[in-house]
């Protein structure tokens, strides 16, 4: 099946799974397309090693692709790709017990090459030099503070506040009760006001 | 929002700001084409269908049913055959001694000769049988091909070139 990728993009996500699940490859890069960008954010900012994190959106990416067949359309798809994401990360952590963070690296990078890959990375937009230099600022400051959160609050603030995602939509993905996102959600928020204010110090 | 008064009161919106301002860092250049060349093409469709059919119809409490079926059944099986083994088994004994004389020990004693036997006799036996045979060579040969295709286009990754021309 030959598709075109401009009218791929047109397509729900839901239609594009169907023209995945029936072989269509385009329908597997759209997938891709679509996604990549918000899981690899969400797994980086979790695991703070942009090397690993690429690692684990591959695999993210191979095992949603190898089970298209097993996706079951009452579901959202960005749900259930977030939910792969989030347990690859978190299993990570577990395994490596990665649950802090640090600005001049992730606390497993021994060498400088390691330590300046796994640096916080902050973006910077189209601004004036001391814009930049203070955007940078409290970029740094926030990525820095959600990295100290726990893992449970850091993928629920991620996807809540950098992805937008709907409650609802957390709760499916992160198999949490609606009630316990928003917990988790308030009380990320207020940690984040305290890092932030002891960033400030 | 970055004039720098950052403090425990930080109030929502501008939290909200702060948070959605970090952007998504994105992934090197060549995911996407690394992420397909490890994926594998999906099963046809029908195929598919069977197989969840019979997924279907061996999961939960049905396939609990279906087990107990089937144990059942082969114990039935078993039983009978058993107890029909234990009632005839003079006779089976009988056979069992006859077989031996007539069968193994013949078939012990045509072994031992094997090479000869097996070479005069596929020397005799090919060239005579071959043109029979050729039917169902020939089927035996597409089946393999078909079968070696099959396998390829199942196990094989996305079609790389058509992702590229699409």
């Amino acid at each position: 099946m030959r598709l075109d990728p401009d009218t791929l993009a047109e397509f729900t996500d839901q239609e594009v799974v169907v023209l995945a699940q029936q072989g269509a490859e385009a329908a597997y890069r759209e997938l891709i397309t679509r996604y990549q960008r918000p899981v690899f954010a969400l797994i980086y900012r979790m695991v703070r090693d942009r090397e690993l994190a690429e690692d684990l959106a591959q695999d993210t990416f191979i095992k949603v692709l190898n089970h298209i067949d097993s996706y079951r359309p009452e579901h959202k798809f960005s749900s259930w790709i977030f939910k792969i994401a989030n347990n690859a990360a978190i299993d990570h952590l577990r395994r490596k017990q990665l649950n802090t963070l640090s600005l001049e690296g992730a606390p497993d990078a021994l060498t400088a090459d390691r330590q300046e890959a796994t640096a916080l990375q902050v973006s910077g937009g189209e601004e004036s030099a001391l814009d930049e230099l203070e955007a940078r600022e409290l970029g740094t400051q926030i990525e820095r503070a959600i990295g100290r959160l726990r893992p449970e609050y850091r993928a629920c603030i991620i996807m809540r506040h950098v992805e937008g995602r709907p409650y609802e939509e957390i709760a499916a993905a992160l198999t949490l009760p609606l009630g316990t996102v928003k917990t988790y959600i308030h009380r990320a928020r207020n940690e984040l006001r305290v890092l932030l204010a002891e960033s400030r110090e | 929002m970055n004039d720098g008064t950052l403090h425990p009161d930080l109030d929502d919106s501008r939290l909200d700001d702060a948070l959605a301002d970090i952007g998504r860092p994105a992934p090197g250049m060549g995911f996407a084409d690394r992420v397909l060349s490890r994926t594998r093409h999906p099963l046809p469709r029908r195929l598919v269908r069977i197989r969840d059919w019979f997924r279907q119809a061996t999961s939960g409490v049905r396939g609990w049913v279906l087990l107990a079926i089937i144990s059942i059944t082969t114990l039935g099986t078993w039983s009978v055959a058993g107890s029909v083994a234990w009632r005839e088994r003079d006779v089976i004994a009988r056979g069992a001694d006859i077989a031996a004389a007539e069968v193994v020990v013949p078939a012990v004693q045509e072994a031992r000769g094997w090479r000869e036997v097996v070479v005069d006799r596929l020397f005799d036996w090919l060239p005579l049988s071959i043109p029979a045979l050729k039917f169902f060579l020939m089927l035996y040969a597409a089946v393999s091909l078909v079968c070696v295709i099959g396998l390829w286009w199942l196990m094989r990754t996305p079609r790389a070139a058509e992702v590229h021309n699409a």
